[in-house]
């Protein structure tokens, strides 16, 4: 069985239990505060991935400025250690790490099975917040490689450079429905981008919300045709889900060009002129 | 020394709200249920809640899920309905 690409990137609860009196720097992201607000992992902060890990007025992810903002306010330094959980089986979490490699932050770590499985495990919350030493971070100009952009993906599909990876449901994958049961609809149409494979982001975890082995990963993009050969550019409907596939292609398998969409569905099929399949 | 608790009597069961398969987990915090209805697929939380019992901590998580969902089935009957139509239109 192989090891993963890149195992400093993710860490267990049981890691993360025993060593939360260290100097972690430990962020939960989840889409608002309540979860946290309810209940947290000692000496944790928190993000809301809403309102501090987009720009809302532009739609897009944080400027290099905002970045650096956001980083000093948690105390974060570019030497800190990082560890990234969170509700939604760690899609926020994911979504925050992405853009904390855009950046070049070294050492962040996702927590494997998010907030879920350090419930299920019964180990300790808090509802105190720590108190944070702001600190001065001076991040790296944006890797644009980590991050597809519309232009250049649509230009690559027509191209066929590209292997697209559509980790949203087959339901929303065929466009039977465009959004999620609950959710709001933000597109026009219902579809996929032409030539995606749909490979949801579910089936890169276990039933307890952590990733399965390199080998069981390998073997389920190798039966769509995912290789790594080509770029793999993941994508969802808006962005998070696929950060999640990202770091499992990225970090987990180890193939190197591996890009977020993070315009996704949402920008694609609201796109006048641009071709879908259903 | 920082105060903290355990989550306890973790529970999650799967129901239907609105004619749609969810997912319902609850647990104890201190003296408090916490709730959270999720669909199935892909797994999104669409509805939280919390109070004295689990009864009430779902309700109020099942509450604040049921518009969203209800929504969802609106816009799929307006979809097909659309659909028909056009469908309808074109054979004639």
């Amino acid at each position: 069985m192989s090891s993963y690409a890149h195992p400093q990137t993710l860490v267990d609860t049981a890691w993360v239990d025993e060593h939360r009196d260290e100097d972690l720097r430990v962020v939960e992201i989840d889409v608002d505060r309540y979860s946290y607000e309810e209940g947290h992992i000692p000496g944790a902060t928190a993000w809301d991935w809403s309102r501090q890990l987009a720009d809302q007025r532009t739609r897009d992810i944080l400027s290099k400025a905002q970045f650096e903002a956001l980083m000093g306010n948690a105390g974060i330094t570019p030497e800190s250690t990082v560890i990234l959980y969170g509700d939604n089986n760690n899609w926020f979490a994911a979504w925050a790490l992405w853009q904390m490699k855009i950046y070049g932050h070294k050492d962040v770590r996702l927590m494997n099975g998010g907030r879920k499985k350090w419930l299920a495990e019964g180990r300790p919350l808090t509802l105190e917040e720590p108190k944070i030493a702001r600190a001065k971070y001076v991040a790296l100009d944006a890797d644009t490689s980590l991050r597809g952009l519309l232009a250049s993906v649509r230009e690559r599909v027509a191209a066929d450079k590209i292997h697209l990876v559509d980790v949203r449901s087959g339901p929303e994958f065929t466009g039977e429905i465009l959004a999620p049961p609950g959710l709001p609809e933000t597109c026009q149409r219902g579809g996929h981008i032409p030539g995606a494979s749909n490979i949801p982001w579910g089936m890169v975890c276990n039933d307890d919300g952590t990733f399965k082995s390199r080998d069981e990963l390998v073997a389920l993009y190798r039966e769509q045709g995912v290789t790594g050969e080509r770029p793999v550019v993941t994508y969802c409907r808006i962005g998070e889900r696929s950060s999640h596939s990202w770091f499992a292609l990225k970090y987990l398998i180890g193939w190197e060009a591996i890009e977020n969409y993070d315009g996704s569905w949402t920008e694609w099929g609201n796109l006048v002129g641009a071709a879908i399949e259903r | 020394m920082t105060d903290v608790f355990a989550p306890k009597d973790q529970q999650t069961r799967e129901l239907e709200v609105a004619g749609v398969k969810v997912r319902v987990s609850s647990y104890a915090i201190r003296d408090r249920f916490s709730a959270r209805v999720e669909n199935l697929d892909p797994g999104t939380v669409i509805g939280k809640g919390s109070g004295k019992t689990r009864d009430e901590a779902e309700a109020k998580a099942i509450a604040g899920a049921t518009p969203g969902i209800e929504a969802s089935a609106a816009r799929a009957f307006f979809h097909r309905s659309t659909a028909e139509l056009k469908g309808s239109e074109d054979s004639q």
